[in-house]
C-alpha cells in the first residue's frame, strides 16, 4: 500500500492500533483502515490505540468486530485515495464484488453489523448494509415484509387493512 | 436479534434508500413503521430541474432555492441523450433524439440504466413518458405510437421487466404531441388531437379514460399539459394578440382529484396568469414551486433546427402558497430573477419537479 503523502513523516511502516471486543478479544489493525471509524479517527488522532493500551469497544463482539475489520480493510486503500477517483475500473468492479460477498449473510449478522456500523459511524458500510435491507423488502408486500424481517403476527386490524391492499393491488406482486 | 428491532436511526436509513413514494405502501407494515414513516421521513416540496442542451451535450441543472434572489443553477447531470422524457421521485429519464434509446438516471448516486427498446417503430421521442404508480411502487415508461395523430395501442415498460407489453387501447384515441404528454399521480395524460379532450392511461389498471377540456380551446388558443404540485394541469394560453409571441392570457386549470376516474371527474381553475410589459411564458412542463413560478423568455426564439428556446429562465415570487380551492390572479410585470449558472449558448428544453433521492437503481437491472 502506498504511504499518504502527508503521513507521519516517519518510516515507511504503517501505523498500527489496537482494538478490543466487547468478549476482550483484541485485533491489531492499521490505523488507515480503523480509521474508516468517524468515532475511532478520533481517538486515533490523539494517538490513542497503540502500544499496549487498545480502544475497547464495548458494544461490539468479537465476531462482528472482525468482519467489520475485513470491510474496513478492503476498503482503507479506497478511502485514502479520496474516493479513488483514479481508480482502475477493475479496483472499483472488485470492490463492488466484495460488497456484494460481504452482506451476503443471514439476518442476525446483518443486525449486528447494522448496529456496529452505527455505533463505529462508518458511513460506507452503513450505506451497504442499509442498502441490503432495502433490496430484502423492496418490491415486497407489507404481509411478505413481516414475515421476511420477523415480525410477530400481525394485529387483526393490521390485518385487515392488509387484507384492503392486496385486494386492491394484489396482481402488482404476482 | 431480529431487523425488526432496529433502532429508529438505522431503520431511517434504510427508508431513504427505498423510493419515496413506496413509503405509503410501508406504513401498512406495523403501526410504528408508520410512525416512522410519518414522522422521519421527509415530504420533500420537489426543485425545479432545467433541462438545456447544446451542440455537444445535455446538461440537467438544479435550482437549489428560488427565493434566495439569485437563482442559481447547478449542474447535476451530464449527457449525451438530448430529450428529457421525465422526471419522477428524483430521477430522470432521457432519451436519444436519434434512435429513442432510453437511460434512466439518479444524479444523486450517479447510477444509470439502460432501458431495453421499445419495439414498436420510433418516431419522436415526446411521444414517450416516465411516471411512477403510488400504490405498488412500480416505474413505469409509457411509448405513443402515433399514426398520423391517432392511436389504437400504448406500449409499457415496467422498469426491471425485460420487455415492453402491448396494451390495446379500445376504441383507439388521438393525440395532439405539441400539448405535451405529461405522467403524474399515477397516471400519464395527453390532449386528444382537437383539443377537445384529455385522455389518461392509468398506470395501475392500465386503462384509457376520458374528461372533456375544461374549456373550449378554440381559434386563437393554444394549450399545454403541466403539472401543478403533483396534480396534472392544463394550461389555456390566448394568443390572440397579434405580432407577438407573449400570450395575452393564461388560465391554468387542475384535474379536481388528479386522476380521471368517470365523467363526474372535475377540474377547478387556479392560475390567471397575465403578462404585461415583459416578454415571458410559464415555463414547460412544471411552472409551479411553492410561492414561486418559472418563467422564460419569448423572444429570443431560435428559428433554426434547434427546438426549445434560448436558454433564459426567470424565477417570479407570486407571493404566499396556493390554498385549495382559491382562484390565484398571477401578475407577471417584472422581469424576475434571471437564473444564472447555466452553460451560454444552450437552448432550454423543459423544466421539470425534481426531489433528490438516494434510490438504488441496481435492482432494475433484472433483465
Amino acid at each position: 500500500m502506498a504511504a499518504p503523502e502527508s503521513g507521519d513523516g516517519n518510516n515507511g511502516a504503517a501505523r498500527m492500533v489496537t482494538l478490543i471486543s466487547s468478549d476482550n478479544t483484541r485485533f491489531e489493525v492499521e490505523a488507515a483502515a480503523a480509521s474508516l471509524s468517524q468515532t475511532l479517527q478520533l481517538t486515533i488522532l490523539d494517538g490513542g490505540g497503540g502500544g499496549g493500551d487498545g480502544i475497547p469497544l464495548p458494544n461490539v463482539d468479537s465476531a462482528t468486530l472482525s468482519k467489520v475489520l475485513e470491510y474496513c480493510i478492503k476498503h482503507a486503500p479506497a478511502a485514502a485515495n479520496g474516493g479513488a477517483p483514479n481508480a482502475t475500473a477493475v479496483d472499483r468492479a472488485e470492490l463492488e464484488r466484495f460488497d456484494n460477498e460481504f452482506v451476503n449473510i443471514d439476518q442476525s449478522v446483518l443486525y449486528s453489523l447494522i448496529m456496529a456500523a452505527h455505533n463505529l459511524e462508518i458511513e460506507g458500510l452503513q450505506s451497504l448494509v442499509a442498502k441490503k435491507v432495502a433490496d430484502m423488502i423492496k418490491g415486497k408486500s407489507p404481509m411478505e415484509i413481516r414475515r421476511t424481517l420477523g415480525f410477530p403476527d400481525p394485529t387483526p386490524e393490521e390485518q385487515a387493512e392488509m387484507n384492503a391492499h392486496m385486494l386492491e393491488y394484489g396482481w402488482a406482486y404476482e | 436479534m431480529k431487523l425488526k428491532n432496529l433502532p429508529t436511526d438505522a431503520f431511517v436509513e434504510i427508508l431513504l434508500r427505498l423510493p419515496p413514494s413506496s413509503l405509503w405502501r410501508f406504513r401498512l407494515v406495523s403501526r410504528h413503521w408508520r410512525t416512522v414513516i410519518d414522522e422521519r421521513t421527509p415530504r420533500s416540496r420537489p426543485k425545479a430541474l432545467a433541462f438545456c442542451v447544446n451542440g455537444k451535450s445535455a446538461y440537467a441543472y438544479v435550482i437549489d432555492d428560488l427565493a434566495d434572489g439569485r437563482c442559481r443553477a447547478r449542474e447535476v447531470w451530464r449527457h449525451r441523450f438530448k430529450a428529457m422524457v421525465g422526471t419522477c421521485n428524483g430521477l430522470l429519464c432521457l432519451c436519444s433524439v436519434s434512435s429513442g434509446d432510453i437511460v434512466v438516471v439518479n444524479p444523486v448516486t450517479g447510477e444509470t440504466l439502460d432501458v431495453p427498446r421499445c419495439p414498436a417503430e420510433y418516431r419522436n421521442w415526446k411521444a414517450f413518458s416516465f411516471g411512477f404508480h403510488l400504490p405498488t411502487g412500480l416505474y413505469k415508461i409509457v411509448y405513443l405510437p402515433l399514426t398520423y395523430g391517432f392511436i389504437d395501442e400504448v406500449q409499457v415498460l415496467t422498469l426491471g421487466d425485460a420487455s415492453w407489453r402491448r396494451v390495446a387501447v379500445a376504441g383507439g384515441s388521438s393525440c395532439r404531441l405539441a400539448a405535451g404528454v405529461v405522467s403524474v399521480d399515477g397516471a400519464t395524460f395527453w390532449v386528444t388531437e382537437g383539443a377537445d379532450r384529455v385522455a389518461s392511461f392509468d398506470l395501475g389498471d392500465e386503462r384509457v379514460r376520458t374528461v372533456p377540456m375544461p374549456v373550449e380551446v378554440g381559434h386563437g388558443f393554444s394549450c399545454h399539459l403541466t403539472e401543478v404540485n403533483g396534480r396534472l394541469g392544463v394550461a389555456v394560453i390566448s394568443t390572440e394578440r397579434p405580432m407577438t409571441t407573449t400570450p395575452a392570457k393564461i388560465e391554468v386549470w387542475v384535474l379536481g382529484e388528479g386522476i380521471i376516474r368517470d365523467r363526474r371527474t372535475k377540474w377547478s381553475r387556479r392560475y390567471s396568469v397575465q403578462v404585461q410589459g415583459v416578454e415571458r411564458l410559464l415555463a414547460r412542463p412544471h411552472f409551479a414551486y411553492g410561492d414561486h413560478v418559472l418563467t422564460t423568455d419569448t423572444r429570443k426564439r431560435t428559428h433554426t433546427h434547434m427546438q426549445g428556446e434560448l436558454t433564459k429562465m426567470f424565477g417570479h415570487n407570486v407571493g404566499r402558497p396556493l390554498v385549495s380551492g382559491e382562484v390565484r390572479s398571477v401578475w407577471i410585470r417584472e422581469p424576475g430573477t434571471a437564473v444564472s449558472g447555466i452553460i451560454e449558448n444552450s437552448n432550454l428544453r423543459g423544466i421539470f419537479a425534481y426531489d433528490e433521492t438516494t434510490e438504488p437503481l441496481s435492482c432494475y437491472r433484472a433483465w
